[in-house]
């Protein structure tokens, strides 16, 4: 005999087991638990891809700030066609170029603050330090592409979604996405070859 | 390594790691988000001296929360819709249940559970269940309590 589920709410729940669509309708309810789960699941990726779009750690900031407040805003229209991820990734790149267009009005970028990309809670410090200077070489390099193939390669190699979902993300074709994609694969391979 | 091995490395080193600044971040994003304003129209209450208007998304909030104390029930999307003397004309809750409820019995909780929400949320003396019509709709089943 199967028991009925009892009356649920968010906190009585592994947050971890509760999917993105789920989440979603949620928060388009106005549940804050919910979209706190979306954005302590998906707020490192984005921040992680807009920070390195961007090179800069305040407008970081105001991006990632921007992109969730749209997103909470715009949940009740979230028709679920694409995955919540991609989505979210979508706003957020929105956001990035808004800020890059801006900033092309006004004056240069800073440069990356290397700082900034020390994780505190890293677990090994041998295995942290040759990971931070790897990072600091795949940053730098990232740097020197420019935002199309930069944007490419980062939503594909690192945050692993597919042609099509980029393509969405971009605003762009899936024929674009793979010429993007060739292209920073052989500028990054080639700098992490003189890195080395 | 040859750089490509290096670039494959890099990417996994970045793919694991978490930005400093993200974490100082995290909450302030979530506080600055759901400040942020979500327009809905005006749905019209009665208070004992006056009247109340309350947000539709904030009615509708409520009678999501509501749903979701029924067991075997989930709400996919709530909507109201109201006159042109904004009182509320309809209320409409789409649901998606666990396989294998009897559907009936549940349409019929959850239409009471939202029925009441709206007399608590508008200051109604009785559930508008004869003056407001709430329509149930279950759209889809899920055999995964997960998915509710």
């Amino acid at each position: 005999m199967r028991c009925p589920t009892s009356g649920r709410t968010l906190l009585g729940m592994d947050a971890d087991e509760i999917p993105d669509a789920v989440l979603a309708r949620r928060a388009a309810l106005l549940d804050r638990a919910a979209f706190r789960v979306i954005v302590d699941r998906h707020g490192p990726a984005l921040y992680r891809y807009a920070r390195r779009m961007l090179d800069d750690p305040q407008d970081t900031e105001d991006c990632v700030q921007e992109a969730f407040a749209a997103a909470w805003t715009s949940l009740p229209q979230f028709a679920g066609r694409s995955s919540l991820r991609t989505w979210l990734f979508a706003i957020t790149a929105h956001k990035v170029r808004s800020l890059q267009r801006r900033r092309t009005r006004t004056a240069m970028p800073l440069p990356f603050a290397p700082v900034d990309e020390v994780d505190p809670r890293a677990l090994d410090p041998a295995l942290s330090a040759e990971g931070t200077d790897l990072l600091e070489a795949l940053n730098a390099a990232l740097r020197e592409l420019p935002p199309g193939p930069r944007s490419t390669w980062l939503l594909r190699e690192v945050e692993g979604l597919s042609y099509e979902q980029i393509a969405e993300v971009s605003g762009t074709t899936t024929s674009t996405v793979r010429g993007q994609l060739h292209r920073a694969r052989g500028y990054l391979v080639q700098r992490m070859e003189e890195w080395r | 390594m040859n750089g490509e091995q290096l670039l494959t490395q890099a990417a996994r080193t970045l793919r694991e790691h978490t930005d400093s600044g993200w974490v100082t971040l995290r909450d302030d994003v979530v506080a600055a988000a759901v400040r942020a304003f979500r327009p809905s129209a005006p749905v019209r209450g009665r208070l004992p001296g006056g009247e109340l208007l309350v947000a539709s998304a904030v009615l509708v909030s409520r009678v999501g929360s509501a749903v979701a104390e029924v067991a075997d029930a989930g709400a996919l999307r709530i909507t109201c819709t109201t006159t042109a003397d904004d009182e509320l004309d309809r209320l409409t809750v789409e649901l998606v249940a666990l396989y294998g409820t009897p559907l009936v019995p549940l349409a019929d909780k959850v239409r009471r559970a939202a029925a009441d929400t709206v007399a608590e949320t508008l200051g109604l003396a009785d559930a508008p269940v004869d003056r407001v019509r709430v329509d149930v709709s279950v759209q889809d089943v899920t055999p995964d309590p997960r998915l509710l």
